[in-house]
């Protein structure tokens, strides 16, 4: 049964027979189309994939019931549908991907980790160019080591040298994905604001490194 | 709402960011603005801004702030790339 954003939101919203086909025909449509959208994660191979399949569906339905009157009708419901279980299940994964990770220098941010500058020592093409570059690296360090605070440049280093997603490095400090991308933004905005009055816009640097 | 379709006041558009973290970084301090969305605000204009794009439409013109924090968030950029990835084989 094909249904617009009306008819789920209605269906959804009353008790009865019309909520349990419309929520079975969410599952469908959900095990149906998730498998397109987890592809790069997770194999349909993989033995977990069909339980990781309807646990997710499962708790997407529970979150759409739970969320209902927030759906704005911006988009086609089923869009917004996909969107939460995407989010549950990409959330899932990144979590059981790193749980097995030591991330030390976040956990522990009072003294800031120097290893992960050694990864900036990339070579430039000449001698020139490396040198010119060699220079402003430094520059660029000393400045995130006298701006930034010990946690600013953990979760910095974790999430821009590191790659670790946001959602773990939420889930190790006890926060939220919001909260630490507010973190990485204020860090980011004191990071460009120093390089500036140092007369190191960010835009000449990249210029500088011929990006 | 209309934060999300307010334009960048810079020209610069977001560049696929190199593999060099140093340079990854410079490029995120480059488009880095004052006034930037959470991921929850972008999760609410997600599917919006996904059909958009499905459609063809200028995203980075018509939802600035969401195209410039997919550029910076890569946890909303990989939802948005699975979100893209269903719509596609939605239609297929």
């Amino acid at each position: 049964m094909t249904r617009d954003n009306k008819t789920w939101l209605a269906d959804l919203s009353q008790d009865g027979e019309l909520r349990a086909a419309a929520l079975d025909d969410l599952r469908q449509i959900i095990l149906r189309m998730l498998p397109a959208g987890l592809a790069r994660w997770l194999s349909p191979n993989d033995e977990h994939f069909e339980p990781f399949l309807h646990d997710v569906a499962q708790e997407t339905l529970l979150r759409v019931l739970d969320r209902l009157d927030t759906f704005e009708g911006r988009s086609k419901f089923t869009t917004w549908v996909y969107t939460i279980a995407i989010r549950i299940a990409l959330s899932e994964l990144r979590l059981r991907k790193w749980q097995e990770v030591s991330l030390d220098g976040l956990e522990e941010s009072a003294e800031p980790d120097q290893a992960p500058y050694a990864r900036f020592t990339d070579p430039g093409p000449n001698p020139e160019a490396l040198a010119e570059r060699k220079q402003a690296m430094q520059k660029v360090m000393q400045v995130i080591d006298q701006a930034l605070t010990p946690r600013q440049r953990a979760v910095m280093m974790a999430v821009n040298v590191e790659g670790v997603p946001l959602d773990v490095v939420a889930q190790r400090l006890g926060s939220n994905r919001n909260a630490v991308y507010k973190l990485l933004h204020d860090a980011r905005l004191k990071l460009k604001q120093r390089l500036v009055l140092e007369g190191l816009p960010p835009e000449e640097l990249l210029e500088m490194f011929g990006n | 709402m209309k934060k999300l379709f307010r334009r960048f006041r810079k020209k610069r558009q977001p560049t696929p960011q190199p593999s060099d973290p140093l340079l990854g970084m410079l490029n995120m301090l480059a488009v880095t603005e004052e006034d930037e969305i959470a991921c929850d605000q972008v999760f609410a204009a997600l599917g919006e801004f996904a059909e958009l794009a499905q459609r063809g439409g200028d995203v980075a013109h018509l939802m600035p702030l969401v195209a410039q924090h997919l550029h910076l968030c890569p946890d909303c950029r990989e939802e948005y790339e699975a979100l893209i990835a269903i719509l596609a084989a939605e239609e297929g």
